[in-house]
């Protein structure tokens, strides 16, 4: 265990993000309880803000699932966790209900979102939707002038335009700009994201060297609400059999090929769980993906890879964080855009309709666009804005 | 971390929560913890050493007797670990007994007990038992004249909060029991916010089970009580030789101690006659404050015990304001919180018929004993500040 003092300890990694002075101005920081809020946290102490750590709880996996959840998100040990953190460093900690907004903006949604054979991102949908809605409103509540997250990701405050800039993090590999599209321009100007400046090794160390007892702790992975039973069984538990029908598995051209238990298990460019058509059908199905669902006739429609590139898409939804000045936007804005959290983004034109809905337009077809992901655009390393893939548009050909 | 911030000593206004360590009760210990020998002997043994732990035990028992009424016998109070164990035992020995004989014993209590009794109506139900409640007004008063609608001949036992910890509600305990002696039920009153607070002769009043805790009346926590009626059978939840086979374990000695010295410093009539005008004087200015209009006092026509206050501000989160006067530098509470720390709605608002919306809305402000003037004003400033920026923020939103 190291014994460094914080007070003489100065960042190894010094950049703007980190000099930049607190002067006493009031801040709540979001602790989940794992290693980067709480980093971020006494980042923000020594640089010499009032820190006030807030936990949501979002999901109750209640008492009896204690060892199954332990250590994951939103558990009674995280909260603990975030709480011994608060104690460490001095500061305020509380904790704030959001059960009932959780349990019906993302967990109803997500299972909606399936039964209507989208695959959704719960994780952007929370953040879009509760939390920075929740974080902003406790802290007017409790006059916090700033409102601070552990996400890897940058916020610019360009004093000369008067606007704030959300922009990728330093480590490409940590970057989780593409979940934070749905954030306001409001909301951005009071926004510090710290973390947005430091590789994910120097925030361990960092950990370590504040000595904070989650300086080890693993990195949440899955979405937080389901545990080890995996989303289908979720799913499965809360929804009907008549709401997820069993059908036909069938080719672009028709052909039925097999039997599927319920379009909920598979997801756009999957291929696992399609064993059973090289079982039966031999191998020219060897190279075979989910391509397309038949929404009317409950359909899953398989086909060769070449199958799953196409250029266009619809996105809803759509929020512009920072919409190019210059562009005129009957004529599409030029970008790069990212269909899913681990995409590269790709060269597009993003033409604007009313009720917030896109046209997208890649130059080169993509692999894979998944209805129920977030299209995020960026220009260079800056999120402009960001929207809900509602539909593909295949060419006519097909 | 170093990095010390300034921040003034918190003004407690949650004496519901916890009363300070009376000094008395201090002075008490503090021989105890100074022995020469650094021994807490076990009042069991039979040595020099054990004979004078017990001979503590007992004068704390006396001095508690006297502090129940003129004539509680001390031999029938029991020691337990909390307030919360009070309320089990008294609870479990009673339907248990029941139950052993294979019956289905039907249990009436109020929804706005302590969280302690609530957990046992599951216990109960899962049991083959049978549950009733008692209804409560808006004001937060039990209506224990309809314990003769809900009354059946398995009716087992009746338990009712003599003060609700949240609105500080005075139950009408002759009332009850007149209800209760008629039908011959036992009857098991949680005084926990009553002692202390309020003036009590138990033997007189023929309640069977009254259950009590320590850290309520300014002795150290960890440290229950329950007085038993002469008469009344006791069925220990933890077995075992101590209190006389009613429960297990040995003496808390230091809480036993504790809880003498404080019991024997109470003086409720004339605490209520020092801050029952605080009280009322807090709650005028709070009335009076522009922005702190449409304040709702919960339980203001009902009778109440003298510290107690709460207060509902319609559309904003009890929790934020509570948050947000921590941060003032006042220390108050809403609702009840789980082990998490996430707040519930008031289930007590609840009951009392307010809408969820409200019953997250309430913040409880308990004085200790006196405040100075000075402080009770600074107090309402924080709040009017607070209450104000949560109805701002809840606007913008």
């Amino acid at each position: 265990m190291t014994t460094s003092n914080a007070t003489t300890y100065t960042p190894s990694g010094q950049s703007s993000a980190t000099s930049r002075s607190g002067h006493g101005k009031r801040v709540l920081v979001a602790m989940s309880g794992g290693v980067d809020s709480s980093v971020t946290a006494a980042l923000l102490k020594t640089q010499g803000y009032e820190v006030i750590g807030v936990h949501m709880q979002l999901w109750n996996h209640g008492e009896a699932n204690l060892e199954r959840m332990g250590g994951r998100c939103c558990s009674l040990i995280d909260s603990n966790d975030a709480r011994r953190v608060c104690d460490k460093i001095d500061v305020p900690y509380y904790v704030i209900n959001a059960q009932d907004v959780f349990q019906e903006k993302v967990v109803d949604y997500f299972v909606h979102e399936y039964l209507e054979n989208r695959t959704p991102n719960p994780c952007v949908q929370c953040n879009t939707k509760i939390k920075f809605n929740y974080l902003f409103q406790k802290a007017d509540e409790l006059d916090c002038e700033f409102v601070a997250t552990g996400h890897y990701a940058q916020v610019e405050q360009d004093e000369l335009a008067g606007v704030a800039r959300l922009k990728k993090a330093i480590d490409p590999q940590k970057d989780q700009t593409y979940f934070l599209f749905g954030l306001t321009q409001k909301a951005l100007q009071r926004t510090l994201m710290p973390l947005g400046a430091f590789p994910k090794m120097a925030v361990r160390k960092l950990a370590e060297e504040y000595g904070l007892a989650v300086a080890k702790k693993a990195d949440s992975q899955e979405i937080c609400f389901i545990g080890t039973e995996g989303y289908k069984n979720f799913l499965e538990e809360r929804v009907t059999p008549e709401l997820r029908p069993r059908g036909v598995i069938k080719t672009i051209d028709g052909t039925i090929v097999g039997e599927h238990e319920g379009l909920h298990r598979y997801t756009i460019g999957q291929r696992k769980g399609l064993q059973q058509l090289l079982e039966r059908g031999g191998k020219q199905f060897e190279d075979y993906f989910v391509v397309d669902f038949d929404t009317v006739n409950h359909s899953l429609i398989v086909g060769p890879e070449e199958l799953l590139y196409t250029k266009e898409l619809i996105a809803t939804e759509v929020n512009w964080l920072n919409f190019p000045k210059t562009e005129n936007a009957l004529r599409g804005v030029a970008c790069r855009a990212r269909i899913r959290s681990r995409h590269e983004e790709a060269e597009c034109l993003v033409t604007t309709f009313e009720n917030n809905s896109v046209h997208v337009e890649f130059k080169e077809a993509q692999r894979a666009i998944t209805p129920g992901q977030a299209v995020v655009f960026y220009v260079d390393n800056e999120v402009i804005g960001g929207g809900f893939i509602d539909k593909v548009i295949r060419p006519k050909t097909v | 971390m170093v990095l010390i911030v300034e921040r003034r000593t918190a003004i407690y206004l949650d004496a519901n929560a916890g009363a300070p360590l009376k000094p008395a009760a201090i002075a008490a210990i503090r021989p105890l913890l100074n022995s020469e020998d650094g021994l807490l002997p076990n009042p069991s043994s039979i040595h020099a050493h054990g004979r004078k732990a017990k001979r503590w035990v007992a004068e704390a028992r006396e001095k508690i007797a006297a502090s129940l009424g003129s004539s509680v016998d001390p031999e029938q109070l029991v020691f337990t670990s909390s307030g919360t164990e009070a309320n089990q035992l008294a609870i479990r020995s009673v339907l248990e007994a029941r139950l052993e004989q294979g019956g289905r014993p039907h249990w009436i209590l109020s929804p706005i007990e302590h969280d302690s009794t609530l957990q046992l109506v599951d216990w109960l139900v899962k049991r083959g038992g049978g549950v009733s409640f008692l209804p409560v007004d808006a004001q937060g008063r039990i209506e224990v004249s309809r314990i003769s609608d809900l009354f059946r001949p398995e009716t087992a036992l009746v338990s009712v909060v003599w003060v609700n910890n949240e609105t500080g509600v005075i139950a009408d305990i002759p009332a009850l029991i007149q209800e209760t002696e008629r039908r011959k039920i036992t009857l098991h009153l949680d005084a926990a916010q009553a002692w202390g607070k309020l003036p009590l002769d138990l033997g007189s009043l023929g309640a069977d089970l009254v259950t009590f805790s320590g850290h309520k009346i300014g002795a150290l926590a960890g440290i229950g009580l329950v007085s038993i009626r002469r008469g009344t059978a006791l069925h220990g939840l933890i077995r075992g030789k101590q209190e006389k086979g009613r429960r297990g374990g040995t003496e808390n000695l230091l809480g036993i101690v504790s809880m003498g010295a404080a019991a024997q410093d109470l003086d409720p009539v004339a605490w209520t006659k020092r801050v029952s005008p605080l009280r009322d004087r807090l709650q005028s200015v709070i009335r009076q404050r522009p922005g702190l209009a449409g304040v709702q006092i919960n339980g203001e026509e009902a009778p109440r015990v003298a510290n107690t206050l709460s207060l509902s501000f319609e559309g904003v989160g009890g929790d934020g304001l509570v948050m947000a006067l921590d941060l003032a530098g006042y220390s108050v509470s809403a609702g009840s919180a789980c082990s998490s720390g996430v707040l519930e709605p008031s289930h007590v608002l609840l009951a009392m018929g307010r809408t969820k919306a409200q019953a997250v809305s309430a913040i409880r402000v308990s004085l200790v004993d006196e405040v100075p003037l000075p402080v009770l004003d600074g107090f309402a400033d924080a709040l009017e500040k607070v209450v104000v920026r949560a109805r701002k923020s809840a606007a913008t939103e």
